[in-house]
């Protein structure tokens, strides 16, 4: 049976006494030979000619047959090798989860009319949504056209298509805020993802509104991204075109590597056109505290001390203890922390808790360090702060920590969500800046860790994450295990995208907002295939996206 | 709802004459089945030139009732789940005559094959049983054996080869089984199974028809 337009029907909703629908939920049966999946979208006849719109969340195929024992007999008591001459009576149902009704038409006054949430009855009509059914069901209909930010393309199982968009004002503010990525590596999707979507938000607003921030963590993947790919494929290149964007590498990209201990930059990549970064002593001052975000500190001893020593280093004076410091060098041998070798106390610090101070700082910018740490940078080593200082709208930077230890990752990426946090919250109109900066960071777990423990790296974070939105400061996260996060990062995220993810990590709490059915379907997602929760969504939905067209190699 | 009252004392072929068996729930359940086959009957008429080229089953036997006669038509058979365990069997071995019980008859059949065919009804009938499934498999041994009838007509000759083939289709349907949801699974067709589920989902409950009754009685008081 078709409608006017052609769209077949695939099947009518079952209602029963044990398996009601109701005004969230509808079943329906599927004639033979339609293939559906979970993540359809359909559509159900309802009163008033309206239409309900559902999301396919499960399917069950369902027999006469009273136990499985039952099949066994059926198959003259399991034997493999007769076919039955009448198949037994089965049929297969789907579980849809409700997103909609359009109400069926329209008010006197031209408004929609309101939706009707009574359960969908049985022996209703169903069918594939179309694409601009798919838009109702999702909320797009209602988003301004200059909001939309492609970020995929839904595509069913009788091969309809439609573009997803996201609500600019839900991405990067006023509204709400935030991207986090989840999934197990390997895949190819979350540092592609994140990539793409940044790409799409740059073609969509006006780009001179937004400098973008990237955080390489990992080989060289972002160390060319303004260069064109060896090679697009042409299918590729049409979902770009499909989505409304250019296939085209970033512009304006600024590189920042990391110093190694010979001054060269330490890299597994070297972009076209680069800088180095460095740490002194005085570039630190004020950060020592970054520094320590992994060392326990029950007793706030190091705080103690930390205080002390910014202090000392930022007033000094030629008479003060800190006089003769002026590098790591003097700082971790020379007085005031120590004296012929020996620990010394600091006020009421006793000389081992100084001790310990001396012995995690030797091993981080001495014995331990790739480099990045120095006693003085030559005049080819920037400093990190100062550059981000000069952020501009229209333009990428990216800084390379890939090839630093933990603590230096952490110290540098504290380091940049610090400047960038103060230079937004402190603002006055003397300063230049974009109207919104967009970081995007990789495992996210190793700088804002789940759990209790709280760091000056992870005040930072959920800074930025809590009061961010309000000040244009816009986190675009990405780790395997959502889990692994801390709670307060995560669930500021207006918009959570999910890749493929194991049964373990999905049964955490952190996934409460996806349905039971849909958790099952998540271990099964496919390379290039994510879930995306956004604000505005009424369901989590499964897109594909493009491949990055900036160059991989 | 439409209620037809009947006669129970009116002699039928399943209740016979009213002298026979004066218990009223025993003639009762005959004049049922006598209606039920009469309806079964008439289906049968009207469905089978919808499909000429195939054969038809009617559940059930095709006679009619202990007082035989019942489908003449061509190209009908009946398949009984249930059938008489006091039936006695006569075979003519030249001169001699041997009678044989059904349960020595059947209890040895082995599977998939058929017993010899019978006349029955003074010739309007033939039948013969067919084993569906092992007895080794089942709690009788005279389970998983159906009853096949066909009517002896004079433009359809019973031949060997016509009651192997007969007996052939009936055993492609033995595999799936409504076992679990019918106790008679062992002997069940599944397509006859699909029927009778199908329409007794029409079936008014027991309730609804007592109800009906009571208020048609209320009604005649009134």
């Amino acid at each position: 049976m078709n409608d006017m337009k052609g769209n077949p029907v695939i099947g009518r909703t079952s209602a029963t006494d044990r398996d009601p629908n109701t005004a969230d939920k509808f079943n329906f049966w599927i004639t033979a030979d339609v293939i559906v999946n979970p993540f359809d979208i359909v559509e159900s006849e309802h009163f008033n000619s309206s239409k309900t719109y559902g999301l396919v969340t499960n399917l069950e195929h369902r027999t006469d047959a009273a136990s499985h024992l039952a099949n066994y007999v059926s198959n003259n008591f399991g034997s493999v090798t007769e076919e039955p001459n009448t198949p037994r009576v089965g049929a297969t149902l789907a579980k849809v989860n409700v997103m909609m009704n359009d109400g069926g038409g329209k008010k006197p006054d031209g408004s929609p009319q309101d939706g009707i949430y009574m359960p969908v009855e049985n022996e209703r009509n169903v069918r594939f949504a179309v694409e601009s059914g798919i838009h109702a069901a999702l909320g797009i209909d209602t988003m301004k056209e200059e909001n939309r930010i492609p970020a995929g393309l839904i595509k069913m199982s009788n091969e309809v298509e439609a573009v997803v968009y996201l609500d600019k004002t839900y991405v990067i503010g006023p509204e709400s805020a935030h991207v986090n990525i989840s999934g197990i590596s390997g895949l190819a999707t979350k540092t592609s993802y994140a990539m793409f979507l940044i790409q799409s938000i740059l073609q969509k607003i006006d780009s001179s509104e937004v400098a973008v921030i990237i955080m390489n963590v990992k080989h060289g993947d972002l160390l060319k991204i303004d260069e064109p790919p060896k090679k697009l494929d042409e299918d590729q290149k049409a979902l770009w075109l499909r989505l409304g964007l250019e296939p085209k590498p970033f512009q304006n990209v600024h590189y920042y590597l990391p110093r190694g201990k010979n001054g060269e930059a330490n890299s597994f990549v070297r972009p076209r056109q680069f800088k180095i970064y460095g740490y002194e002593l005085n570039d630190c001052v004020d950060k020592l505290d970054l520094l320590f975000s992994n060392i326990p500190d029950p007793t706030e001893t190091i705080d103690s001390l930390i205080g002390e020593i910014s202090n000392g280093l930022m007033y000094r004076t030629a008479k003060s203890p800190f006089a003769k410091v002026q590098d790591w060098q003097s700082l971790l041998d020379g007085p005031p922390l120590s004296l012929d070798g020996r620990s010394q106390g600091m006020g009421d610090i006793k000389a081992s808790s100084v001790g310990k101070f001396r012995r995690h700082l030797r091993r981080m910018v001495k014995t331990r360090t790739t480099g990045v740490f120095t006693n003085r940078r030559t005049r080819n080593e920037g400093h990190l702060e100062e550059e981000i200082k000069k952020i501009e709208g229209g333009h990428t930077y990216v800084i390379d920590i890939a090839k630093l230890q933990d603590h230096e990752q952490a110290f540098a990426f504290g380091d940049m969500v610090r400047t960038i946090y103060e230079m937004f919250a402190e603002s006055d109109e003397t300063l230049n800046l974009p109207e919104k900066v967009l970081i995007f960071v990789d495992e996210l777990n190793k700088y804002a860790p789940a759990g209790l423990r709280e760091s000056p790296l992870i005040e930072q974070i959920l800074d930025i994450s809590e009061r961010g939105r309000s000040l244009g400061v816009i986190l675009l996260s990405a780790q395997q295990f959502m889990s692994a996060v801390h709670s307060r990062v995560t669930g500021n995220s207006a918009t959570k995208i999910i890749g493929r993810s194991t049964s373990s990590e999905i049964m955490q709490p952190d996934y409460r907002f996806l349905d039971q059915d849909l958790k099952l379907s998540v271990t099964r997602l496919s390379k290039g295939e994510l879930l995306v929760q956004h604000a505005v969504f009424r369901q989590p939905i499964k897109i594909i996206f493009p491949k990055p067209a900036y160059r991989q190699d | 709802m439409n209620i037809i009252i009947q006669d129970l004392a009116e002699m039928d072929a399943f209740s016979g004459d009213f002298k026979e068996a004066q218990d009223l729930r025993e003639r009762g359940r005959g004049k049922t089945r006598h209606l039920m086959s009469i309806m079964e009957f008439e289906i049968v008429k009207e469905f089978r030139d919808c499909v000429p080229d195939g054969w038809m089953i009617k559940d059930g036997l095709v006679s009619f009732g202990k007082y035989g006669g019942g489908m003449q038509s061509p190209k009908v058979i009946g398949v009984a789940k249930n059938f008489t365990t006091v039936q006695k069997f006569y075979l003519q071995h030249g001169k001699s005559r041997q009678v044989e019980s059904i349960t020595s008859l059947l209890g040895n059949l082995p599977q998939g094959h058929r017993t010899p065919a019978y006349e029955g009804f003074g010739g309007k009938t033939a039948f013969w049983y067919l084993r569906l499934r092992k007895s080794q498999q089942l709690l009788y041994p005279l389970f998983g054996v159906i009853k096949v009838e066909i009517p002896i007509l004079e433009e359809q000759p019973l031949l060997t080869e016509l009651l192997d083939e007969i007996s052939g289709a009936l055993l492609a349907e033995q595999f799936v089984t409504p076992y679990g949801s019918d106790d008679r699974w062992h002997s069940h067709l599944y397509p006859i199974y699909q029927a009778e589920h199908a329409s007794k989902q029409l079936f008014y409950s027991t309730q609804v028809i007592q109800g009906c009754i009571n208020n048609a009685l209320r009604r005649q008081h009134v």
